[in-house]
């Protein structure tokens, strides 16, 4: 198949959308999809132009119905997918080529604010590097003028200086959408658990986090907790965080603490995660406020790559249970509550039993329902309908039904949210967390024992919590439902070769953390090691960039230098060495003669001057006659 | 409005600039580049997003590298002479440039832009560089280019100025420069068999003393009636008559009527010059006579004809 500019516009706007389909709405996906597919069809120009408007504005109206809150990064990112999707209709003139090589620039950095990983840089880099070589063979310029040693004159420099650009340009934000206002559309599943959505899970192998620096410790990485928000509120199904009043300075650790650092690098990054225990944030590359419930929250949302250190006292846990903990851990508006306390109790008066004796009763009744584990539950009506009549679920039914279970007979109780489990690469000695790791437990406060951490889904599913999500999912699923074959999930695993994903992926955590993602601090703290205080980053930029500009001027200069010939060099070094014996070169003199007069004028260099006034004539008036 | 703007700036440039200098702008793609730069920028900064800043500065080092590479494609650069031989409208004709180069880059993808009304460039698009369409003379010192052109309209002026531009690798920015070549331009009109004009037969008085044949040996089979009786008598030998033909009359070429329109005047100037090709071919002297003062007498010579069109294709201009 011959590549031409059109199809590899259109490869590239698809693989683009195909790339970034989980961040946007589906309609927006399917909408630019549809004005590819519909470009191929009409070729009529003015019905062609009259459709280009009218999608267009379909496409802003789109826009603008589906982010009503005002999703400004995915509205933008739409409004130049469906751009792209339109430029490919017109690809007539090199003016066009152009035009569409721009938009897909764009369409490329919009991919790296939704994606910002070295991988997809580098792969962002290739795809507009190739489409910029077509745009110049449809030019007809002769590529070979551009290959080998003229290209590294142009891009070794260009890439130098841009990186001298790239690491002294100051940084003066971090990002701007405000936590506050956008919480519940970030955040997602992170901030709110609602039931009646719980429907079969399809979490991703996307890296959440990456965690470095505990393999000193030697823990069993599947078993650990990283605890990550707490969710409180249960209404109409829904349980939702609630963190206003509990801002707090952390507990001071008493023992056993485990040092590490996290590079988190979610969509959106509001909370960040730690392992479960009492924790310290001992560096952060953002600012972040801590809650007396264990949680860490960002003051705003990052949608950069967010770095921090941690101190945690892994054996110990947030004790603090303050008065509004109790109130809203024992708050549950439910129609069916006395009907499930009842048969929770079985006729025991509640107020006779100690809180562990009620716990007992909770975890019994809990397994009295027989659940099973599986991440093709059906969708359950309530939260009440799954505890009475539930067959199976995952981990967010189990902790939810545990946690209303608990409040129903006065145990203050709250959900974790978090990720348990996690893959150890031994390419970067890191854990790396990923999507499908996303776990929930309970919290029940106990008043001898102060909030004491439960698992429910340990009860129902063990080996979820003794292996990991991924083990034990394949074990659970094996195999990959294709519309009516089954792929098993072992061949995948071979087929992607995971030693060679485990070791991109700690080539892009390297990149990412070590080169190219740095924050502003960072920044500062390099720069300002290895330069005099006095320099700021701004005068250090200016400097670079003015200082830097004759680089290319001198590389140039150097490359378009005639060389001299060879064999004028060596008469000239002959006419030196004869001058040295005393006889100089008279300007009009010809090589016939001046070869006479050396001859009769010195002794013992007849040979020499034999040989050399031959190649000369030789080369300059026999060779170059013919 | 783009390229009004452009053409503003670069006739300014022509009629201010200096030759021999090469001169830089960015082109539109150029600005376009630009302007995503400046964007890419903003949205760098915004977001933090280091990636989308080390991109827009790679973007932005490139362009900058691209501006080097264009004027450095030019620099060094110089016209040594340039050649146009007569022609005609609608016919091409060839210019041929000389340049002598310094830099050891070489210089490609040159194109050309000769600002007058007389000729144009056959192909708009015409490039050149040192390895293509080329003849490399004096030890790869200088360049000979022949470039094919298209007389627009008839005329007689010196070329002032020679443009060249390049706009190599990228086609981010524009380099050009200005030469003096001094070309002196003749554009003849084109040749056209209307046939409007009028042609006046210059009658010359016949010489009695001309003689209308040549003499030679009566041989057999030669008819009777060619026989030279009279010299036969002189002489008593036998002569036969060897007939020469007439010669034509010489013509005078000119106007149908004195008063013509411009389109008409083109016409029977493009009328007069196909006939002095034809009449030139035929061996018949002709001469023009294009106002009342201004005759060019009858002959017949490859530098008559030439001046002929030389003088069709400055009248009036």
């Amino acid at each position: 198949m011959k590549i031409d500019i059109k199809r590899l516009s259109i490869f590239l706007v698809v693989f683009n959308t195909i790339t970034i389909f989980k961040d946007l709405p589906l309609l927006i996906t399917l909408s630019t999809l549809a004005i590819l597919i519909i470009s191929f069809f009409i070729h009529h120009k003015v019905v062609r132009n009259i459709l280009k408007i009218s999608f267009l504005f379909a496409g802003i109206f789109l826009i603008r119905t589906l982010f009503r809150p005002l999703l400004v990064t995915e509205a933008g990112v739409s409004l130049v997918m469906i751009l792209s999707a339109l430029k490919v209709w017109e690809l007539d003139t090199v003016d066009d080529h152009f035009n569409m090589f721009l938009i897909l620039a764009l369409f490329e950095a919009c991919l790296f604010l939704l994606n910002p990983s070295f991988i997809t840089f580098f792969f962002g880099l290739l795809k507009i590097i190739i489409f910029f070589y077509f745009i110049l063979k449809i030019r007809n310029y002769d590529l070979s003028l551009l290959s080998g040693k003229r290209l590294l004159y142009l891009v070794a420099p260009s890439l130098l200086l841009s990186l001298l650009l790239f690491y002294t340009f100051p940084r003066f934000t971090q990002g701007f959408i405000n936590a506050s206002n956008n919480q519940m559309l970030f955040s997602g599943n992170d901030s709110q658990l609602n039931f009646k959505k719980l429907g079969p899970l399809t979490l991703s192998s996307k890296v959440v986090f990456k965690v470095r620096g505990l393999s000193q410790y030697k823990f069993p990485y599947p078993l650990l907790y990283w605890r990550e928000n707490i969710l409180w509120d249960y209404y109409k199904e829904e349980w939702r965080t609630s963190y206003h009043n509990f801002r707090a300075e952390p507990l001071p650790i008493s023992k056993q603490v485990a040092s590490y650092q996290v590079q988190l690098s979610k969509d959106y990054n509001e909370f960040l995660p730690t392992l479960d225990g009492n924790s310290h944030l001992a560096k952060s590359s953002l600012d972040y406020s801590y809650y007396s419930e264990g949680s860490f929250r960002l003051k705003n949302i990052s949608r950069s790559v967010v770095y921090y250190e941690v101190n945690t006292g892994y054996q110990e846990n947030e004790s603090r249970f303050l008065p509004a903990m109790e109130k809203k851990g024992l708050r549950l508006k439910s129609e069916r509550k006395e009907e499930i306390k009842k048969l929770i109790l079985n006729n025991q008066n509640e107020n006779q039993l100690s809180d562990q004796d009620k716990f007992n009763l909770a975890v019994d009744f809990f397994k009295s329902r027989h659940y099973e584990y599986s991440l093709n539950p059906p969708v359950y009506p309530s939260l009440e309908e799954f505890i009475l009549n539930g067959k199976s679920g995952y981990c967010s039914h189990f902790s939810a039904s545990f946690a209303y279970i608990a409040r129903a007979i006065g145990l203050p109780t709250r959900i974790v949210s978090g990720y348990q489990g996690g893959e150890y690469n031994p390419f970067d000695q890191s854990l790396i967390i990923r999507e499908l790791d996303a776990h929930a437990w309970v919290e029940v406060y106990l008043k001898n024992s102060g909030w004491f951490k439960f698992d429910p889904t340990a009860i129902v599913a063990p080996g979820r919590i003794e292996l990991g999500a991924n083990i034990f999912n394949d074990q659970v699923e094996p195999y990959i439902n294709l519309y009516y074959y089954k792929l098993p999930k072992s061949f995948i695993k071979f087929a992607s070769l995971n030693k060679f994903s485990q070791w991109l992926d700690s080539l892009d955590s390297l990149f990412n953390s070590q080169i190219f993602n740095f924050d502003k601090d960072r920044q500062q703290q390099i720069l300002s090691s290895l330069l005099p205080k006095s320099l700021s980053i701004g005068w250090l930029f200016v400097i670079s960039l003015i200082g830097s500009m004759p680089l290319f001027w001198i590389l140039f200069t150097l490359l378009s230098r005639k060389k001299q010939d060879p064999n004028e060099v060596r008469y000239k070094k002959f006419l030196r060495y004869m001058e040295k014996q005393g006889v100089v070169k008279a300007p009009n003199e010809t090589a016939s003669h001046f070869c006479q007069r050396c001859l009769s004028e010195t002794s013992g260099f007849n040979q020499i001057i034999l040989d050399e006034t031959e190649h000369y004539l030789r080369v300059f008036y026999r060779e170059s006659s013919r | 409005m783009w390229t009004k703007l452009r053409n503003k700036f670069l006739t300014r440039l022509e009629a201010a600039g200096r030759s021999d200098r090469p001169y830089i702008v960015p082109t539109f793609d150029g600005i376009k580049l630009f302007v995503l730069n400046f964007i890419l920028l903003i949205i760098g900064l915004v977001y933090a997003n280091n990636y989308v800043l080390l991109f827009n500065f790679i973007l932005f080092c490139l362009f900058l590298g691209s501006m080097y590479y264009t004027h450095f494609n030019l620099q060094g650069l110089k016209l040594i002479s340039a050649k146009l031989a007569p022609f005609h409208v609608g016919e091409t004709g060839i210019l041929t440039l000389t340049f002598k180069s310094r830099s050891g880059l070489g210089h490609h993808f040159l194109g050309l832009a000769l600002r007058n009304s007389l000729v144009t460039l056959q192909d708009k698009n015409f490039s050149f560089s040192f390895q293509a369409n080329t003849r490399i003379e004096e030890n790869q010192k200088s360049l000979t280019v022949n470039i094919p052109v298209v007389g627009l309209q008839r005329g007689h002026a010196s070329l002032p100025k020679i443009m060249v531009e390049t706009f190599f690798p990228f086609h981010l920015f524009r380099c050009f420069m200005y030469y003096s070549p001094n070309l002196s331009v003749i554009v003849y009109p084109e040749k056209k068999p209307l046939h409007i004009h009028q042609t006046k037969i210059v009658t010359e008085e016949r010489r009695d003393e001309g003689e209308d044949f040549t003499l030679k040996d009566f041989q057999l089979g030669d008819p009777l009636k060619r026989v030279h009786w009279k010299k036969l008598a002189q002489t008593n030998r036998w002569y036969s008559k060897n007939l020469i033909t007439p010669k034509s009359a010489p013509v005078v070429l000119s106007f149908s009527t004195p008063k013509l329109s411009p389109v008409q005047k083109e016409n029977e100037l493009s009328s007069i010059a196909f006939d002095l090709y034809s009449l030139h071919s035929q061996n018949i002297h002709y001469g023009l006579s294009l106002k009342d003062h201004f005759l060019i007498s009858p002959e017949h010579s490859h530098q008559h004809l030439t001046d002929c069109l030389r003088a069709l294709a400055d009248y009036e201009n």
